[in-house]
């Protein structure tokens, strides 16, 4: 009996211990000075490259205004999500969601 | 503790379900709190698999004949060594250790990785992982169950006891690493199954890969030379590879696991083979799981069977599943997979691993097919119709031959393309040195038949091979600065992959020699002798002594005396004998006399008394037998030196570099 009523302990403890993280906020799991990932760093930086070629074809006019902004949706909702992905939102997204470009721009492969 | 243990299973599925679950979600939706709740989900589910096995253990060594399990597979006589491992006498227990050993290997894989947010395959690569972890858990919890109890609380007094073959040494080390092995592949599989999901194509998986590949290749080859060592003294048959559909299951991921451990190279080096090393890595683990239901299916006669259980048509499903999933999974990015270089000649290293692939495919189609052959017959003709050793040894002899020769020329072929001028600089010596060695080989007998001669000849020609790629490392290290044994040892440490790997291959030189040996020059005879009488068998003078019946802890020994001599100079006294066990009081069980020398082993078998006095024996002298061995381990321990971290410099860059 006693034995039973460790297990059924245990298996309630492990039950918390595995679901205890789902309902945390997000982790803020980089600090603001913690060294980035290369991956991160290297995925950020062609993003960020994506970006500024999209304004460099509309300003050639290969690109038409409407693809642009369409484009340069999609690319910054990778953007974003790479960053939340990676637990950085706290260091590179601003309060409403968006990317702090200007944290962001010394990542960026010329 | 039963009861814990009985539930124990199931909530270990449970975790693990979730953990799948939040893997594939957490990747899906790129958030992380659901992959750091995957992980504690697996470590929970190992927690609970890991109480599981204590509970069964508890229940073995205090004899709680109240559990099925432990009343089928021990008794209160078993000493303490098999009690240990009866865990997996039956299969119940060994689909738990299966489950156990994956468990522990799926916490393993999500440890190493709990920090790393680069990639997006990893969360996929969990998730498969713990789906696979989950097929595992929920056949231990809910389909064969190890912890069931007999109805209406029925206690037996004393079990049945474990299967007398099974009391042997090679039962605690064989099936334990086998399934090490299998469950290792699953790890493999699901990195492949994560790249493919999350578009991570480059060769970062097969990196990832490499050292999970080569520790399960490792673990495969010590636990099928244990195998066959412990057929080879138990069984009383003079063999140590019968061709056993189980036999032959156990070896298909070992070929498969050759071929990609080499085909990975070509990836690596050359960006080529993308499509093939995923076919290669999910068909290593279809083939761990197709061994896992050959063992608990009646399709097949064995040895090994646990014949058709409850499980049988679970892994049916597993098999179509795998191999939908995989097939789907490599057409679904086809286009993505296209190699990034192509041949620029027949004559370079890539074909040389392309040989490789094939010549392992091939042997691999071959045990496949008369493996499965009485399956085939029993579908087309209605009979099951099973093909005899003649038929291996026809087909995959050749084939093997040309591996061997295969592992000779491989190494020495430059990657891209070879000129005639390195190719002349490269196979002057081994040549040469083959040469030389004819009049030996003709001096010591081995050119007779001509298959032997062909064998040895091309065993001395790979030797020579192998042994200038270490020359020549050395005498680079030497030119360095090094000394040659501290040369040696940077030389291995800096490439430990390609130096591990040559000493795998000398050890399949040297199993060639022993299987050259042992099948083409043995000498057998069946005699039946009298007290006093002797027989001289090659150099053996062999006469029989006393016969006596013997008590031993849970059997009786009907044993003979032999004394031995060799040459004029007596060796001692050997002691066949047949056992007959308490749980099996009808049955015998034989133990055979074995003297090993370098040269040969003298093998005896004590077949019983005849009439008037006289008693039966089978004599075999196996030349060679001992560097099969000597082959196994040194293969072996080729597989541990490529995977030990040997030196402290070692990073992936290097790796990358150093492969091949």
């Amino acid at each position: 009996m006693e034995t039973s009523v460790i297990f059924i302990a245990l298996s309630l403890w492990l039950a918390l211990f595995v679901l205890l993280p789902v309902f945390h906020e997000r982790a803020e799991a980089a600090a603001s000075g913690e060294r980035l990932p290369p991956g991160f760093r290297a995925e950020i930086g062609s993003l960020l490259a994506g970006l500024r070629d999209l304004e460099y074809d509309a300003q050639t006019g290969k690109l038409g205004p409407e693809d642009l902004e369409s484009m340069r949706s999609q690319m910054q909702t990778r953007l974003v999500d790479t960053i939340r992905w990676a637990g950085y939102e706290a260091r590179f997204l601003d309060a409403e969601g968006a990317p702090l470009f200007e944290l962001l721009a010394p990542l960026e492969i010329e | 503790m039963q009861l814990i243990g009985y539930f124990a299973l199931p909530v270990a599925f449970w975790f693990t379900i979730f953990a799948a679950a939040a893997f594939f979600y957490g990747g899906l939706k790129k958030d992380r709190r659901f992959i750091v709740s995957g992980n504690r989900a697996i470590y929970a589910a190992t927690a609970m698999t890991v109480l599981g096995a204590f509970a069964l253990y508890w229940a073995l060594l205090t004899h709680d004949f109240s559990i099925d399990y432990v009343a089928r597979y021990s008794d209160r006589e078993l000493p303490l060594f098999y009690l240990i491992s009866s865990f997996w006498a039956g299969h119940p227990g060994s689909l738990f250790l299966w489950g156990l050993e994956l468990a522990v290997m799926v916490s393993i894989l999500v440890y190493i990785n709990r920090n790393d947010r680069d990639r997006a395959a990893l969360p996929f690569t969990m998730g498969t992982a713990a789906l696979c972890l989950a097929f595992f858990l929920f056949l231990s919890g809910f389909i064969s169950n190890p912890f069931l109890q007999f109805a209406d609380n029925f206690v037996p007094s004393d079990g049945q006891g474990m299967n007398p073959l099974l009391q042997d040494p090679g039962m605690f080390f064989h099936p334990p690493l086998l399934f090490t092995g299998y469950a290792a592949w699953t790890i493999p599989f699901a990195y492949a199954v994560g790249a493919l999901i999350a578009r991570e194509l480059d060769d970062r998986w097969i990196r990832s890969t490499r050292l999970w590949a080569m520790f399960a290749w490792t673990v495969l080859t010590i636990g099928i030379s244990l195998g066959a060592w412990w057929s080879y003294k138990e069984l009383g048959w003079g063999g140590y590879w019968a061709w056993d559909p189980v036999e032959n299951a156990s070896i298909l991921p070992w070929l498969v696991g050759t071929a990609y451990i080499h085909s990975v190279m070509l990836q690596e080096r050359r960006k080529m083979f993308k499509i093939w090393n995923f076919a290669l890595v999910s068909l290593a683990f279809l083939t761990c799981i197709f061994g896992t239901f050959l063992t608990r299916s009646d399709i097949l006669s064995s040895l090994h069977t646990f014949g058709k259980t409850d499980a049988t048509k679970w892994f049916l499903y597993a098999i179509a599943a795998i191999t939908v999933s995989s097939i789907g999974l490599i057409v679904w990015r086809w286009p993505l997979l296209r190699p990034e270089n192509h041949l620029k000649s027949l004559l370079s290293k890539e074909v040389g691993f392309a040989l490789n692939n094939l010549l392992m495919m091939l042997i691999l189609a071959v045990v496949f097919i008369g493996t499965m052959f009485p399956v085939f017959t029993g579908i087309t003709h209605g009979t099951k119709i099973s093909v005899d050793i003649g038929f291996y040894n026809t087909v995959i002899v050749p084939l093997g031959l040309f591996m061997l020769l295969a592992m000779g020329v491989g190494p020495l072929l430059a990657w891209q393309r070879s000129s005639v001028e390195g190719l002349k600089r490269n196979f002057r010596m081994p040549v040469l040195l083959s040469v030389a060695s004819i009049p030996a080989i003709v001096a010591l007998g081995g050119h007779r038949p001509v298959l032997g001669f062909i064998t040895f000849l091309a065993c001395v020609f790979v030797t020579a091979c192998i042994l200038q790629e270490y020359w020549r490392g050395v005498v680079a290290a030497h030119r360095g600065g090094h000394g040659w044994i501290s040369g040696f040892a940077w030389m291995f440490a800096r490439n430990q992959r390609r130096y591990g790997g040559y000493l795998a291959h000398l050890g399949m030189v040297l199993l060639f020699v022993g299987v050259a040996g042992s099948e083409l020059h043995k000498t057998e005879r069946e005699v039946f002798l009298r007290a006093g009488e002797s027989i001289q068998l090659g150099p053996y003078q062999i006469r029989r002594g006393d016969i006596r019946m013997r008590q031993a802890q849970n059997h009786r020994l009907h044993e003979a005396d032999l004394e031995v001599h060799r040459n004029g100079r007596r060796i001692g006294i050997f002691r066949p004998s047949r056992s007959f066990y308490d749980n099996r009081p009808d049955q015998a069980f034989s133990e055979v006399a074995l003297y090993y020398t370098l040269v040969e082993d003298l093998y005896i078998i004590f077949g019983g008394e005849a009439e008037q006095g006289a008693a039966y024996f089978k004599i075999i002298i196996s030349p060679l037998v001992f560097w099969l061995w000597a082959g196994c381990f040194l293969m072996s321990l080729g597989g541990l030196l490529a995977i030990l971290p040997l030196s402290s410099r070692r990073n992936p860059s290097q790796l990358a570099s150093a492969a091949g």
